[in-house]
């Protein structure tokens, strides 16, 4: 008689795990790795000093002069559904300036003084900055009005040098932040499942 | 208990704006205006300019400083006058994109600003993707405003800051 002995059984069994793992523990950790990348670039978007707080149980702005740009950083998986589908992708985005495919929202788009659209967001503005290019005249008015950080207040007709804004690059930096992160996240993974490999 | 000179921020910003400003075409040349983001300027009588910016400092610190440099060319709307399709600046920015084409840039000690000494570390030019000399991203912006412009980004961390991070600094 000639016999092998074969251990498909055990090797089942691991993998079994493996797949425990895989469709539960491994989507969940992926959406508390996303929630911790949206709260670090939610906190480097800058705020002016008047903002309105938003709601703490809704997470959300009442009405529209309460929504922030801070405030619309969401996390969002796409793939999943009750019927057991398996998350292919999870996301993070600004909900109040782009969709969740990256794309800038229509109503979002910045528009000129002649009220054509430009092809980018207070968010690419933010990020990005702006350089000082252009001279400010009064366009529809006689004069400008506005008060300054000291609080007077001034008419001129101007033109004035508009001073250009500093980048505040805070998705670059959560990027590449993100990229060291999503490392110790995979070797962390990757641990488990030799774990579950070698295990008896 | 003081920080090495080679983790120093200002030593590394500072030692980053002298390799620009050796490499990089001068502004004379090309009758471009190149601001390395320590004093304010005018932009009225400017056709060209470059202007440099950290955008966070956190090389030699188990992190990464970003570094956003902005190309901008007058289009004026007519060939003859001005740099109407952005072919001036996308030739700027071939040429920024040529200077920091490095794998590492050479770190100084700073605290003789006339005398730099140099150090025995550099700070390497490595995009997220992991690639060395290539930028993180460069940005195209649409001609707006009688403005072309476009935005180049890399990221610089010392050889130390690559590593695990789990690792710490004993220096």
């Amino acid at each position: 008689m000639l016999a092998v002995k074969h251990n498909i059984p055990a090797i089942r069994d691991r993998l079994k795990r493996i797949k425990i793992l895989a469709t539960g523990g491994y989507p969940a950790d992926t959406t508390v790795f996303m929630e911790r990348v949206c709260d670090h670039v939610a906190r480097l978007t800058p705020r002016s000093k008047d903002t309105q707080v938003t709601n703490e149980t809704t997470g959300k702005g009442g009405s529209k002069q309460k929504r922030h740009l801070a405030d619309g950083w969401v996390v969002k998986t796409i793939g999943g559904s009750a019927k057991g589908r398996i998350a292919t992708m999870t996301v993070c985005y600004n909900m109040f300036t782009h969709t969740q495919t990256g794309r800038p929202r229509k109503a979002a788009l910045l528009k000129n003084a002649d009220g054509k659209k430009k092809s980018y967001t207070l968010l690419e503005v933010l990020e990005y900055g702006v350089q000082p290019h252009r001279k400010i005249v009064p366009v529809n008015a006689k004069a400008l009005h506005f008060v300054t950080k000291e609080g007077a207040e001034v008419f001129t007709k101007g033109p004035i040098n508009y001073p250009g804004m500093t980048p505040y690059g805070m998705v670059r930096q959560t990027r590449t932040k993100m990229n060291k992160w999503a490392k110790a996240f995979q070797r962390k993974w990757a641990n488990k499942v030799k774990r579950e490999l070698r295990r008896a | 208990m003081t920080i090495p000179a080679q983790r120093q921020h200002w030593n590394i910003e500072l030692s980053v704006k002298k390799h620009l400003k050796d490499n990089f075409v001068t502004p004379n040349s090309l009758g471009t205006y190149v601001n390395y983001g320590d004093t304010e300027f005018e932009v009225a009588g400017l056709d060209k300019w470059v202007t440099f910016t950290f955008l966070s400092a956190e090389a030699g610190k188990m992190g990464s400083t970003l570094l956003q440099a902005d190309v901008c060319t007058r289009t004026r709307g007519k060939i003859s006058g001005g740099d109407r399709y952005g072919k001036e600046c996308a030739r700027l920015a071939r040429l920024l994109h040529a200077a920091m084409h490095v794998d590492a840039i050479q770190l100084y000690n700073w605290d003789t600003p006339a005398s730099p000494v140099a150090l025995s570390q550099k700070v390497m030019v490595q995009n997220d993707g992991g690639t060395f000399r290539e930028p993180n991203e460069e940005k195209i912006w649409d001609i707006e405003e009688g403005i072309a412009r476009r935005t180049l980004t890399w990221r610089l961390r010392l050889p130390t800051d690559a590593s695990a991070s789990s690792t710490v600094y004993y220096d």
